[in-house]
């Protein structure tokens, strides 16, 4: 019908045609396939930071951010209630800022937003560019990741009443129940504050395995050592005193302080544990302690 | 003596008055054709449109004279080549692709830093923020990958039809250095978008960069290559400027010998057409003859159309570039392999020389003699490249008729047949096997898309159907309304039972929602271990359980799920 010019020439305009069809439904469609990739690539940040989550964070912040005694306070929802906290006081940058310049430096002393709280560590710095292991892109994942939980909104923490033991040695204790104070040590039941003893984020019952503060192997009998020892300056009379003592007040005689001490003079275990338990509590950890000769 | 005008600049009224104003449009417009043109006036160009024969002298070969692009092109061409057979268009196509490459790729440039810091957020950005970002991109992975194909077949069709033959000697062998700067472009744009796919392929290719001899040497080469003993920052800066500067200059000055020889000795003819040891490309007898323009232009065109609408068309609706996970250099994805056109390399380098040395049973050669990577990774292709440069020099046969060449067709088809082998002992499929158990754990959830497995049949789940809960695959009481998750647990359940590394074999599915939107997907595989076909006992003479674990997260939106 056509010569072959002719029909090369119909053929390209086709085909030009479909290219020219092509490019404007693309054109057309452009913003929502953007819109899609980038929830999309949300998403998979979100998953990524969930395995490094996983890999790092959950130690010491629970598997589901519930927070660990001891080791690491809650991030659902406690990261949000102190960003409302801090923002109340004036900080000016954002939640997603906030979180990943936390992960990314660290902190430079132990968290204390809670004054009921105490932590072993401080929070290390994450950042290579701060000396940690994890990548810029990586640090994002995991923002990402922290940031979703606030798409469940804050749950509200419950505060029971109960009376402190404090730092009072005076006060008389109950007798001692050692099958509860294992469970307490164990975290299996909390203590009369609702928080679950920290004890073990710190001390081994392993002989000889020196955790952040020594092991509590043969605690029994070495307390009954410690009093006697020359360089003891304490005010403990018996095993169980010297224990009490350390609880309340970690400050009065340090062991080793190269080794436990934070600074002159002041341990490294929290001077405020007693602020959590009750005197059952306390009594029911000494009786466990005791336990161990 | 002052300089005058020998008369008055005719005036545009003058003309008026003069042509009238018909005329004069025509005049004007007519000039301005023939010299965009380079020679041919509007009267002519209507010819062309209506197909009228050019008249004597023919103004259509002025272009050819007088113009820049075209006069590297012949004004006409034989006959006998200007169909499918035997060019294929091969070469014409891999020059379009050049071009179509170097356009989305200044596109793409405009919105790269080549630091490892921010090269994958400009990908992402590429694609969530750049309109026409993804398409641009497709089209220059899509073209890059048809470039490499266009020239290695352009090199298979010259040698077939003997082409290459005395006076193209030369033009082979320039050929031959556009082939390898085309693999190196390919390869070299492969390491840009720093994810996990282009770090690792990049790091198997330029392994072998090491392995030059001697070993000094060889340090120095790795070195210059990647700029550090592994690739990062310093690397990824030396292969985009090899990626957008050096090879492309390089390609394109080669490319211009190439084809000036190309056009010097003539377009060769199809073997049969000419006697044995005659070369009659430049005596085309004048009633054989088709005129480049308007004939050969418009099958240009129409080859350049086709091109650019397979591309687009291509890139739009059935071909997305891959973008993995950023690049991660403290975690080797399972099964890593180099570009698809350097698999054969890397199946050198498994030495299928060793391996045949272990199926005969013999014993390998001491290392200090016989260095595998040295000889299989360096020695091996440096010889074969040197051979394919100077192979017309070494070919004394005359004749380019198929019939006479029987031996050169069969080592032809050797040597494809020999790529083709090797091309898959470089794939994961050949000699590449972990323990059971890490590949159960690859095939259904790789923690990057894999080569053989791909996303893994974990991801093919919709999210809806990640019924949280516990399955055991000894007992599976998969929720009724999840039909893919239960097809995907029989499927995990038949491959650990069909195992014979993993005895008594099973596996527990844990699905847990972690957020809202987002679940953690678990499987830990239980085996019995045995040593020499026996179940290995403990003290209490229980048999030995061994255990296998690892776990992903999905998410809703993240396009798992087969959306």
């Amino acid at each position: 019908m056509f010569d072959l010019a002719t029909r090369r020439i119909i053929g390209a305009t086709v085909l030009m045609l479909a290219t020219v069809i092509t490019i404007g439904m693309v054109w057309l469609t452009e913003e929502q396939r953007m819109a899609r990739f980038e929830a999309m690539h949300k998403a998979k940040a979100i998953e990524n930071g969930a395995l490094l989550y996983e890999q790092y964070c959950a130690t010491c912040h629970g598997p589901e951010g519930e927070g660990v005694p001891g080791k690491g306070p809650s991030l659902n929802p406690g990261v949000f209630q102190h960003y409302e906290q801090l923002k109340a006081q004036g900080y000016a940058n954002s939640l997603r800022n906030f979180i990943k310049l936390t992960i990314a430096a660290g902190r430079p002393i132990r968290s204390t937003y809670r004054s009921e709280e105490v932590y072993a560590e401080a929070m290390p710095a994450w950042s290579q560019d701060f000396g940690g292991p994890m990548r810029p892109d990586e640090i994002e994942n995991l923002v990402e990741f922290i940031l979703n939980w606030q798409a469940a909104g804050p749950a509200p923490a419950p505060t029971p009443s109960f009376t402190a033991v404090g730092s009072d040695l005076t006060q008389p204790l109950p007798p001692g129940d050692p099958k509860r104070g294992e469970a307490l040590w164990n975290q299996e039941v909390k203590q009369a504050s609702g928080i679950a003893a920290s004890c073990k984020a710190c001390h081994s019952l392993k002989p000889g395995e020196a955790l952040v503060g020594p092991s509590m192997a043969g605690i029994a009998t070495l307390a009954a050592e410690r009093i006697r020892a020359p360089d003891y300056k304490g005010q403990a009379k018996t095993p169980e005193e010297y224990i009490r003592e350390s609880i309340q007040q970690p400050n009065a005689y340090i062991v080793e302080p190269d080794k436990y001490a934070a600074a002159p003079g002041v341990s490294k275990m929290p001077a405020t544990l007693g602020n959590q338990m009750s005197a059952q509590d306390l009594a029911d950890l000494i009786a466990f302690l005791m336990t161990l000769k | 003596m002052a300089l005058r005008w020998p008369e008055p600049i005719p005036t545009l009224q003058k003309e008026v008055r003069q042509y009238g104003w018909r005329r004069v449009i025509f005049m004007h417009l007519d000039e301005l054709v023939t010299r965009v043109t380079a020679g041919i006036p509007l009267t002519e160009v209507r010819n062309i449109i209506r197909g009228e024969p050019p008249p004597r002298p023919n103004p259509r070969v002025k272009p050819h004279t007088e113009g820049f692009i075209l006069h590297i092109k012949p004004s006409f061409y034989h006959e006998a080549v200007t169909r499918l057979y035997p060019t294929f268009r091969l070469g014409l196509l891999s020059f379009y692709l050049f071009l179509i490459e170097t356009i989305t790729g200044i596109f793409l440039m405009i919105f790269y830093t080549p630091s490892p810091l921010v090269a994958y957020e400009n990908m992402l950005r590429i694609l969530n923020n750049v309109p026409f970002g993804q398409l641009m991109r497709d089209i220059h992975r899509l073209g890059a990958e048809a470039m490499v194909v266009a020239v290695m077949l352009h090199m298979l069709r010259t040698f077939f039809t003997a082409s290459y033959k005395r006076p193209r000697q030369f033009t082979w062998a320039t050929g031959v250095l556009l082939l390898v700067f085309t693999l190196f472009l390919s390869f070299s744009g492969y390491l840009l978008p720093w994810d996990q796919l282009s770090y690792w392929a990049v790091t198997i290719g330029t392994s072998m960069a090491e392995a030059t001899p001697p070993p000094a040497l060889g340090r120095i080469v790795n070195l210059i290559l990647r700029g550090a003993p592994d690739i990062g920052a310093a690397g990824l800066l030396r292969f985009y400027l090899l990626h957008v500067i050096f090879l492309p200059l390089l390609l394109f000055f080669v490319f211009f010998v190439h084809y000036y020889k190309v056009v010097r000795h003539g377009l060769s003819l199809p073997p049969e057409m000419e006697a044995v040891g005659d070369d009659t490309a430049r005596k085309v007898p004048p009633e054989k003859r088709v005129p480049y323009i308007p004939d050969i232009a418009i099958q240009e065109a129409l080859w350049g159309i086709a091109l650019i609408a397979f591309l687009v068309i291509g890139s739009a609706f059935f071909f997305d570039a891959p973008l993995e996970q950023h690049a991660d250099p403290l975690n080797t994805p399972l099964h890593t392999t180099a570009p698809w056109y350097f698999l054969w390399l890397q199946g050198l380098l498994k030495d299928p020389f060793l391996l045949a040395l272990d199926r005969l049973g013999l014993p390998r050669p001491p290392a200090t003699i016989y260095n595998s990577k040295t000889f299989m990774g360096v020695i091996l292709p440096g010889l074969i490249l040197l051979f394919l440069l100077i192979m017309p020099y070494l070919d004394f046969n005359i004749s380019r008729r198929y019939r006479d060449r029987r031996k050169a067709l069969v080592a032809g088809l050797v040597g494809v047949a020999a790529w083709t082998v090797l091309t898959y002992m470089g794939t994961p499929a050949f000699a590449v096997t972990s323990s059971a158990d890490v590949e159960v754990l690859q095939e259904f959830m790789p923690l990057n898309p894999d080569p053989l497995y791909g996303e893994g049949r974990v991801r093919t789940i919709p999210y809806e159907q990640l019924v949280p809960g516990t399955y055991d695959t000894r007992n599976l009481q998969p929720p009724a309304d999840a039909p893919k998750l239960a097809h995907v647990l029989e499927e995990l359940k038949h491959r650990i039972e069909g195992d014979p590394h993993l005895p008594q074999g099973y596996a527990l599915v844990r699905i847990r929602e972690v957020q809202p939107g987002l679940k953690r997907f678990e499987i830990a595989i239980y085996w019995t271990k045995t040593k020499n076909g026996q179940p290995v006992l403990d003290p209490e003479g229980k048999p030995v359980i061994e255990e296998s674990k690892r776990a992903i997260y999905l998410h809703r939106d993240s396009g798992h799920g087969g959306e």
